[in-house]
Formats: C-alpha cells, structure tokens, sequence
C-alpha cells in the first residue's frame, strides 16, 4: 500500500507545473550564475579572477554546484511542499484519496517522501549545469579539464555531496509540509518557512556575537543546522567560520525532523477532515 | 421517534448475512453542538436508503463518520459486519462515495484522476475506461478536470465511487449545483444503479428525487432520527388537512391541547394539521364540539414533503423555517408545487 501511495503522490507531484517551474527555475538560475562567474573570471582583478576560476573548474565546480541547488532548493522547495500538501484542503482532495481506506500516516509519509524525490531531482538538474559546464570552462580558462582533490577519502565525499545538499533540503521541506498539516494555509506556511530561512542566519550571527548562553543557541536552530549540513566543505577539514560541525548539524536536523514529523503525523491523524472545499 | 421499523429483511434459514451497513448509537459533537446523537440505523443489500433533514441537521457529519473522515465521539460503524472504527481500511474497500461536491485534481485528467484511485484501491486498469464509458465520459477522459462542466465532475465522481464495485454506494448530494439537464443525467445514473441492485444511501435535499429513487428514508433532526422506515409505510402514517375556518386561534389553541396534532402552518383564515389518519374523525368531532364554523376542511394527499416538513417542524434551522415560508406561499397561492 505504501508503495503505491509514494506512487500516487510522485505522480501528482512531478504533473505539478509549480514543481516544473520551480526545477526551469534553479536550472535558469543555475546557468545565469556559470555566465556570471565566467564573466568575473575573465574580466575580474587577477584574485577575483582566480577565485572565480577554481569555483567553475573541478573539484571547486562540484562543491559549488551542490552548493547553488542547497541555496536556491531552501526557498523554491518550500514553496512546492506548502504548495503540495495546501492544494489537498482547497480542491478538497484529502477525502478523495482517505477514502480509498489508505491510513493517515501513510499519506502523509508518502507526500513526504515524494516532496524528497522532487528535491533529489532539483539538485540534480540545478547541479548538473555548472558540472557540465566545468571541462568547457577549464578547457577555455588553460586549467585541466579533471581535476582530483587531494585529500584522503576524496571519492566517498564526492558521493555524499549530493546527499548532504538533498537532506539539507529536508528541513525545509519539512517545517513547511509542517506548517501547511496544521495552519492548513499556503501562504502562513511559506510565510513561516521564508521567515526562518532569511532570519536563522542573521539571528545566530547576532547571538554569537553577543556570546555567553547567548552564542549556544544557534546550536539548536533547525535551519541554520541544515544550511551547516550543505556548507561544510566537502573536501577539507576545516570548518566554515561561525557554522556548526557537520556531525552536531546532523543531529540537530534529524532530531527536530524527527519530531516535526511525528508532531504532524499525530495532529493529521486525529483530525476531521473538512468537507466543503473551494471546488476546483 | 416516529417510527423505527427494522430496515433488514430476514433472509431465512441460511447463514446470517450482515447487513451493509450498520450504524449503532452514532454521536459526534463539535464542543458544545451535539452534530448527531445516538443515530443508529441498519442498510441490508439492494436497499436504498434517503438521508433527508433541514441544513444543520447533521447528515454530512453522519456521512463522513461512516467513512471515516470525522472522528465520531462514540457509536459503532460496521460495513458488511467490518468494524469502520478498528479496521477503517477493511471497511472502506467496500464502499464507494461522493461527499458534497465533487472534488478531483484539476491538473489532471479524468482518466488519471482515476487512475490515481485504481492504484491505491487495487482495480486493474481496464476497468477505468469501463466506468467512464458507463457515466458518459469516455470521449473527454483524456481532458483535464479543471475544463469539465460541473455535471462532467460529478458523473466523475461516480465513476470514482464505482470504480472498485462497492457493495456499499454513499451519495451526499449527488445533484447539488447541477443544471436540470445535468440533474437529470446524474439522477437517471443513480436510478439506473439502484435498479441493478446497488446498495445506496442517498442524501439529498430534492425530496421528490429521495421519494422516486429511494424505497426507505431517513429523517434526521438536530442530529437525531426522528423518523425511518419505508417511505410507502410512513407517507401512510400521518394525513395532512387544510382547514379553512374564522377562528383560526381557537382551532389553534386547541391543536395545542392535542399532542396527536401539529400545525404545520397558520395564517389567517388558514391552517395546515397534520396527524394520524385514523384521528381524523375524532379531530373532526372535536371542531364540532367547540362550535367552531369549518369553511374548508381537505385531506392533501401525500407527499414525501409534506411529511417531511412535519418532522422536522421543531427545528430552528433558518433553513428549514426558510422552506415552512416557502410552503406558507404555497398553501396561500393554492396549489403552486415548490421544491426544496
């Protein structure tokens, strides 16, 4: 039954044209910044220059282009998944499915999982443009077109690059799907996510730089937990100054995850289901 | 309680078969508002039963209990003797339903609507373009829901209720927003089903469709039963009279005393009674007793309407007072059929 539900759900999403738009978003988006940093690294200063070449040429190219589909994926994909789940209260279409017999939870879960499908594949393709642009642009700039990090274990950190950009995206994803179960409106939903992902940064530099108690508490803020997730350097030891470490943002994501979730799943399933609808 | 007959019909010395529905001692509050109390009634195969009461009465909130999408407060639901409340999932693979108005994924076509429910109930594909072609909708099945007609998303809704023959069809006004054409084809759809035997519970607000279509009714008012049985038994339990007369206050009073009778509607010169047909001497005795000059007194004959109105004459529901003005106009212009 499971099966099918993540079936159905993966279908209703990929058919979503805001789904569509939002992935020819980050690709368009993906491509502006590969001509903008060509730009820079033909006409900037010679640092800007350099800078500019190592982050379009490989391994930079990698990390940078994880990194863009994380940044835009934040905003884009918690607009989808507020999107996604409030369409069911307005067309009415929660009974439609409830009433084949499929429990609750399942639904949910299996929305959920469709929603980190769709993540998946926008940083795939948000990705896949300065990847692909990578050997053109290091043929054109006199660097190697491939070129290896030079650190131990290299091969196991290009593989979990991808992933870590996908599960810093699940926070997101997470506190809007969320947001939208119990408000049951679209726009509180983007509303409160948009609000955390714009204010998480700028509250923790503030509090970190007030210090005391005060500088701790952005260790345990879900979304500037997430944003560690995807920023922390793929093939170095050395921490982003401010972030938190990888393993701590890791616990903290999965805990609160976990909980929001569970608090979701709990709250839609003792819930009536309204029946007027704005039919569609 | 007006009448309560047992609506299973023995089926002899077999195994006993369990009914399609049973529904023991529903109650579900909203806080204070007690949306249905303690309704309890059984639907055996090939019955179909109409769910009538004013607005507020609390037939959807009785729906949606019964398939799950509200949380009753207590009460017991069976489907074909499967408890609805323990195993939701079990229950609900024998039931088909369309709650309110039809609601469907507009992006999609109505082909993938279903396909969508095909994949979560089980049903093979080819039985997709079976039901379509069945509700009429084979040529435009391949055409998004958000161009359908009003009356195309409702004949889906059936096919979606259909899709995985249930032995239990809800209907929770299938008519409701229809244009009469589209009203006759989802009410000549439904009659069609019912005399193939389907198992159907209608509600609607149409009481010449319920009296057509339906061979048992349901009254509810203010959450409560207050009558249930076969419509042929029930229209034949109470008579309904006109009485032209100068002392309407008189005869009023002293309809009052009688708690056999209920006025229906008072105007001046003009009442309309109802009460049991084998009062209607004593109650003619009675007018003779008290001296009070009858100009007119006439048996209107029966109408699911009239007897419905009677039912729930007590409810305060703005809409069922709407409908006893709209049947004062009636009685007043003499004869002017109005539906609800």
């Amino acid at each position: 039954m499971m099966r099918q539900a993540f079936s159905v759900e993966w279908f209703k999403l990929r058919r979503l044209r805001l789904f569509r738009a939002v992935v020819l978003l980050g690709i368009a988006l993906s491509c502006f910044w590969v001509a903008f940093g060509l730009w820079m690294a033909r006409r900037g200063g010679p640092a800007v220059r350099e800078e500019f070449a190592q982050r379009l040429t490989f391994p930079g190219a990698y990390e940078q282009a994880f990194g863009l589909a994380a940044a835009f994926g934040e905003t884009f994909l918690a607009i989808v998944a507020a999107t996604f789940v409030a369409n069911e209260y307005g067309w009415g279409t929660w009974r439609l499915i409830l009433l084949t017999g499929l429990p609750r939870w399942q639904e949910l879960a299996a929305k959920f999982l469709a929603l980190c499908t769709g993540a998946g594949i926008f940083v795939v393709a948000v990705a896949l443009v300065p990847l692909v642009a990578a050997p053109l642009i290091a043929r054109s700039l006199g660097y190697p077109a491939l070129a290896i990090p030079r650190t131990d274990g290299w091969l196991v950190a290009a593989f979990l690059l991808p992933v870590r950009a996908v599960g810093s995206l699940v926070a997101p994803i997470t506190l809007a799907f969320a947001s939208t179960v119990w408000t049951r409106s679209q726009s509180v939903a983007v509303g409160v996510t948009v609000g955390f992902v714009l204010s998480e940064g700028v509250l923790a530099a503030l509090l970190q730089g007030i210090g005391g108690w005060w500088a701790k508490l952005p260790q345990f803020f879900y979304l500037w937990n997430a944003e560690a997730i995807a920023r922390a350097p793929a093939f170095s030891e050395a921490a982003v100054p401010g972030m938190p470490p990888l393993g701590h943002a890791i616990a903290v994501v999965l805990a609160w995850t976990v909980t929001l979730a569970a608090a979701t799943i709990w709250w839609f399933a003792r819930r009536d289901i309204e029946v007027r609808s704005n039919s569609a | 309680m007006q009448a309560m007959p047992e609506l299973v019909q023995e089926s002899g010395t077999a195994a006993p078969v369990p009914p399609v529905l049973e529904v023991r001692r529903l109650t579900k509050r909203y806080g204070a508002l007690l949306a249905v109390a303690e309704l309890s009634f059984t639907l055996s195969r090939g019955q179909v039963l109409g769910m009538l009461g004013p607005n507020g009465a609390g037939k959807t909130t009785a729906i949606c209990a019964l398939l799950g999408l509200v949380r009753p407060d207590a009460g017991e639901i069976r489907v074909l003797g499967i408890d609805a409340r323990r195993a939701p999932r079990a229950a609900l693979r024998h039931v088909g339903a369309i709650v309110e108005s039809p609601t469907f994924y507009p992006y999609l076509s109505g082909f993938e609507n279903l396909d969508l429910l095909a994949r979560l109930r089980g049903v093979p594909r080819h039985r997709i373009a079976a039901v379509l072609e069945l509700v009429g909708l084979g040529e435009r099945a391949h055409q998004r829901v958000g161009t359908y007609s009003l009356g195309m998303r409702q004949r889906l809704a059936i096919a979606a209720a259909i899709l995985h023959q249930p032995a239990l069809l809800v209907l929770d006004e299938p008519t409701n927003g229809l244009d009469p054409q589209g009203i006759v084809e989802v009410r000549e759809l439904v009659r069609a089903l019912a005399a193939q035997g389907q198992t159907i519970l209608l509600c609607s607000h149409v009481l010449s469709e319920v009296q057509e279509i339906c061979s048992h009714v349901l009254i509810l008012s203010r959450g409560r039963a207050v009558a249930m049985g076969s419509i042929a038994e029930l229209l034949t339990a109470r008579a309904t009279v006109t009485l032209r007369t100068s002392e309407t206050e008189r005869v009023a009073a002293l309809c009052r005393e009688l708690p056999w009778v209920q006025v229906l509607a008072e105007g001046p010169g003009l009442l309309r009674l109802t009460f049991p047909p084998e009062r209607q001497e004593a109650f003619a005795q009675l007018l003779l007793q008290a001296k009070i000059p009858v100009l007119e007194f006439c048996r209107e004959g029966s109408a699911l309407e009239q007897f419905f109105l009677a039912m729930t004459a007590g409810s305060t529901d703005s809409a069922s007072r709407k409908d006893r003005g709209r049947w004062w106009s009636w009685f007043r212009s003499n004869g002017r059929e109005v539906r609800g």
